[in-house]
């Protein structure tokens, strides 16, 4: 019994690992614009899909595959936050009422989105079969059986999160967004041009959430749906690392993961889940700033 | 009631002409459009109780589909396992959804921020997960992802259950006439000041004494309880319910966007939203629903764009214009008979 | 005359930054009290803490005896105290009426007394626009005017406002004078943040300077106007 846990335990921390990759990207874009990305599952959703169609049309692994899809996924961040957002970000400067504009855009968005996708592909679930997606490492002659594409994306979340980690706080480009996003005002008195850095920082998001998506690939199915699955996930992940904060969200997934996959063991799965949903509220109650949060 | 005549109906013709249509017309129609008049009036049901939430209070919910799947859920299950009178499990299913309502509002209204927002979105998720993986809860045989089919019982009033989708409707009808009315005497009183108050300025609103928490439970509650009603009806009418598309995050943004289009804390705005969204979403529905599944959501979606950035209010306003364009036009034309504008009040 | 208000030692503490520091004053009921100061001084910062919007990081504050510290924001106005907002805060979809009844409904229910109230406050504090008139409209006067119309409705003990004057021509400073005059007339307690000295000078019976969050000076307007401190830190030479 103990045994099961803990296997559980290892798969849950790896799980976890990828939830974490999934989430950093929009607890980065909340943490310097304030905008909770509603589209964000919608967008990861995107990202898988891009990598799909390398791979069935080109045999081209979304490892490699990243070096495409990823600047194509940052350019269409920087655009949505260029000609969606800042226009009603500056409306609302003038007005005191109606922040909610901005929380229905990025819903119509990701709406929008994942209709279009469902229009075009339908709803069938595909699978990638790379040459890593069916691999497993078996440690113990079958007491942990670890599927290499899940350890890949765990280790890929962690080099995620520390190079992340990096650029905002030990590059000049990192200092540009810590400094919006503590003050704007006081930024953009500096010098710095603060509607850039809000679309540089939700192109940043995006393009780290389309990263998280090539390790995804390559062991869930891909189905325009996927995006509101992964997208309520970010959000629970998000709140109870910590809204805005970078190791946050890593911790969160983390934490997630654990009570997922361990929970699994006792309850049926989608009572795990039922779990999270609990943790989350929990969270909202007694440290709504969640677990690393600096808001 | 005078005085709710007097100033709903003063100087609105044109929405009186609408509502009498609305009463009238079904009775000459084919099935197929009376089916389409009964869900424009359940969708505007349905926003109608939604906007109690965000267009008042200005928190955003998109998962009010909970509400309604617990209403449903719960009037069936009674009336499958106990044989429970459907009305009866409506008042019921209310007061659950009503005390859930309450539940995750109250760690989320607490907070700044969009918080409610997100709870509502997971709970609803985490709910239609929940349900669709689990053929038992409890002990009560709900059926998982299949959904739950109710049993014929007979045809009239007391079964809530009608071969003609013409009692269907009328019942709708009075469901969002009774939830305008509960809506108008919020709106004209103490709470409804509160309410607006609180979405226009929360600071301000505490400053004059006013519990925000308090207030927005509140309204959560009546909006969570009426819509619950609705969630009967729905599995009434359909003789079916399931999680899929009950606790789906498309059906919950649906109820949410004809709110937003129709204007958000307005009486009429989501009947107009309804009025609107309905129809189209239907036909694209018929249309084009094998060959491009979701094409009514995808519309829904640059919908909610444009309506975000050329008209946040919703269309409310552009009726209640093209309204009283249209009575002065008449008036011109038979030399101002009847159309007496005198009204107090805001700007036109 | 008993204090109605009790203010010891009370400091708010932003991180690093201290607003206001250890301050203590004693606010004689049905006084009408002027604090002034240049800006950032932690005049606002100080009817925060007394209206709970942020709480005070140590000392107290006693209202009536009682410890009001750390009491619920909204119970404030319940227990009579009211305030103004420096930066207007209008309720921007309702007229004015409306946005008065929403302070006079603390204490009345019922929709017509509400409403019979909220005019009345409209002609005692006299506005420019009519009372119609939708509250994002109003010019800035007629704002800080609706402030102090709606804090009035809520039938307070103290009133608090901050920076009333701020943009009125010399006429409306008058005006509102004698408003703030006939408020106190009918036993409330006022506390003004002011910049304008002629009018604190005139119309408070105590003024307390706060420099750098720090009392400064207390006393009458005489002995406030002719004190070295006060010259120095912000009166300037009369």
């Amino acid at each position: 019994m103990f045994n099961a846990i803990l296997i559980s335990l290892i798969h849950g921390i790896i799980l976890g690992g990828a939830y974490g990759a999934i989430a950093l990207g929009l607890s980065m874009i909340f943490g310097v614009t304030r905008i909770i990305n509603f589209a964000h599952g919608t967008m990861l959703m995107m990202a898988m899909f891009g990598y799909y169609g390398l791979h069935t049309l080109f045999g081209m692994s979304p490892y490699l595959g990243m070096i495409i899809v990823v600047p194509i996924m940052y350019g269409f961040g920087y655009l949505v936050q260029n000609f969606l957002l800042r226009p009603l970000i500056l409306r609302e400067r003038t007005s005191v009422v109606e922040p909610v504009s901005i929380l229905i855009i990025t819903v119509a968005l990701g709406i929008g989105l994942q209709n279009l996708f469902m229009m075009f592909f339908g709803a069938d679930y595909r699978r990638m079969d790379t040459f890593v997606s069916k691999e497993n490492w078996i440690i113990g002659d079958g007491v942990l059986v670890l599927s290499v594409a899940r350890l890949i994306a765990f280790i890929g979340s962690l080099v995620l999160t520390f190079l992340l980690y990096l650029l905002i706080n030990k590059t000049e480009l990192g200092l540009r967004i810590r400094s919006v996003s503590q003050n704007r005002n006081a930024a953009g008195l500096c010098g710095v041009d603060v509607y850039k850095t809000y679309n540089i920082s939700f192109g940043i998001g995006v393009a780290v959430v389309s990263i998280a998506a090539a390790f995804l690939s390559q062991f869930f199915f891909v189905s325009p749906i996927i995006g509101t699955v992964y997208g309520t996930k970010s959000f629970l992940v998000v709140v109870l690392g910590g809204l805005g904060s970078i190791p946050g969200a890593l911790l969160g997934g983390l934490i997630f993961g654990i009570v997922e996959s361990v929970g699994a063991q006792f309850i049926t799965s989608s009572s795990a889940s039922m779990l999270t949903f609990l943790l989350f509220i929990i969270v909202l109650m007694v440290r709504p700033k969640g677990l690393l949060g600096k808001v | 009631m005078q005085h709710f005549i007097q100033t709903k109906l003063k100087g609105n013709w044109v929405i009186v002409i609408m509502g009498l249509f609305f009463i009238l017309y079904p009775i000459f129609a084919d099935r197929y459009t009376q089916h389409i008049f009964v869900m424009i009036i359940f969708f505007a049901l349905a926003a109608q109780a939604w906007n109690l939430m965000c267009g008042y209070v200005g928190e955003l919910s998109l998962g009010h589909g909970i509400f309604l799947g617990i209403g449903g859920y719960t009037s069936s299950l009674l009336l499958i396992g106990t044989g429970l009178n459907p009305w009866i499990g409506m008042i019921i299913g209310a007061v659950l959804a009503m005390a859930i309502g309450i539940a995750i509002g109250y760690p989320s209204f607490k907070l700044r921020g969009p918080y409610f927002t997100l709870t509502s979105i997971a709970f609803a998720e985490i709910l239609r997960i929940w349900v669709e993986n689990n053929e038992t809860l409890f002990g009560i045989d709900i059926k998982g992802a299949q959904g739950i089919t109710l049993p014929q019982l007979g045809d009239g009033l007391l079964y809530f259950e009608f071969y003609s989708k013409l009692s269907y409707y009328y019942i709708a009808l009075i469901f969002l006439a009774g939830t305008m009315l509960v809506t108008y005497f919020i709106r004209i009183n103490r709470f409804g000041f509160y309410l607006t108050a609180i979405k226009s300025d929360p600071d301000a609103a505490q400053s004059l004494g006013i519990n925000l928490t308090k207030y927005k439970l509140l309204a959560m509650a009546i909006s969570s309880f009426i819509i619950a009603f609705a969630g009967t009806f729905y599995a009434q009418y359909f003789r079916y319910i399931g999680p899929t598309r009950i606790f789906g995050h498309d059906f919950s943004v649906e109820i949410a966007l004809i709110g937003l289009v129709g204007g958000q804390g307005t009486i009429l705005g989501p009947w107009f939203g309804a009025m609107i969204l309905v129809p189209v979403s239907e036909y694209l529905s018929e249309q084009f629903g094998g060959s491009l599944p979701g094409l009514h959501l995808f519309i829904y979606g640059v919908i909610m764009t444009v309506v975000v950035f050329k008209s946040p209010e919703g269309v409310s306003k552009y009726i209640h214009a093209f309204s009283r364009w249209i009575e002065k036009k008449i008036g011109m034309l038979f030399g101002g008979l009847g159309t007496n504008h005198v009204r107090g009040g805001k700007a036109s | 005359m008993s204090n109605i208000l009790e203010i010891k030692n009370v400091t708010k503490m932003y991180g690093g930054l201290r607003a206001v520091s250890n301050f203590s004053t004693e606010i004689v009921e049905n006084s009408i009290t002027g604090l002034i100061g240049p800006n950032g001084a932690g005049k606002t910062t100080l009817f925060n803490m007394i209206s709970c919007t942020h709480k005070a990081t140590t000392g107290h504050i006693f209202y009536n005896g009682k410890d009001i510290t750390q009491i619920r924001c909204h119970e404030v106005a319940r227990i009579g105290i009211a305030r103004t907002f420096q930066v207007t805060k209008p309720f921007g979809d309702m007229d004015i009426i409306e946005n008065i009844m929403v302070g006079a409904f603390l204490k009345s229910f019922d929709r017509k007394q509400t409403r019979e109230k909220a005019m009345k406050i409209f002609e005692l504090v006299g506005f420019s626009s009519r009372h119609d008139q939708i509250a994002h409209n109003l010019t800035t006067v007629d704002r800080k005017k609706l402030e102090v119309a709606r804090a009035l409705a809520t039938n307070p003990d103290v009133l608090m406002l901050d920076e009333v004057m701020a943009g009125c021509n010399p006429q409306e400073k008058v005006e509102l004078c004698h408003v703030i005059k006939d408020i106190r007339m009918t036993g409330v307690t006022v506390i003004i943040i002011e910049h304008d000295i002629k009018t604190i000078m005139s119309l408070c019976e105590k003024v307390i300077v706060l420099h750098r969050g720090e009392k400064l000076v207390e006393g009458t307007p005489e002995e406030v106007a002719n004190d070295e401190r006060a010259i120095q830190a912000y009166l300037g030479e009369a």
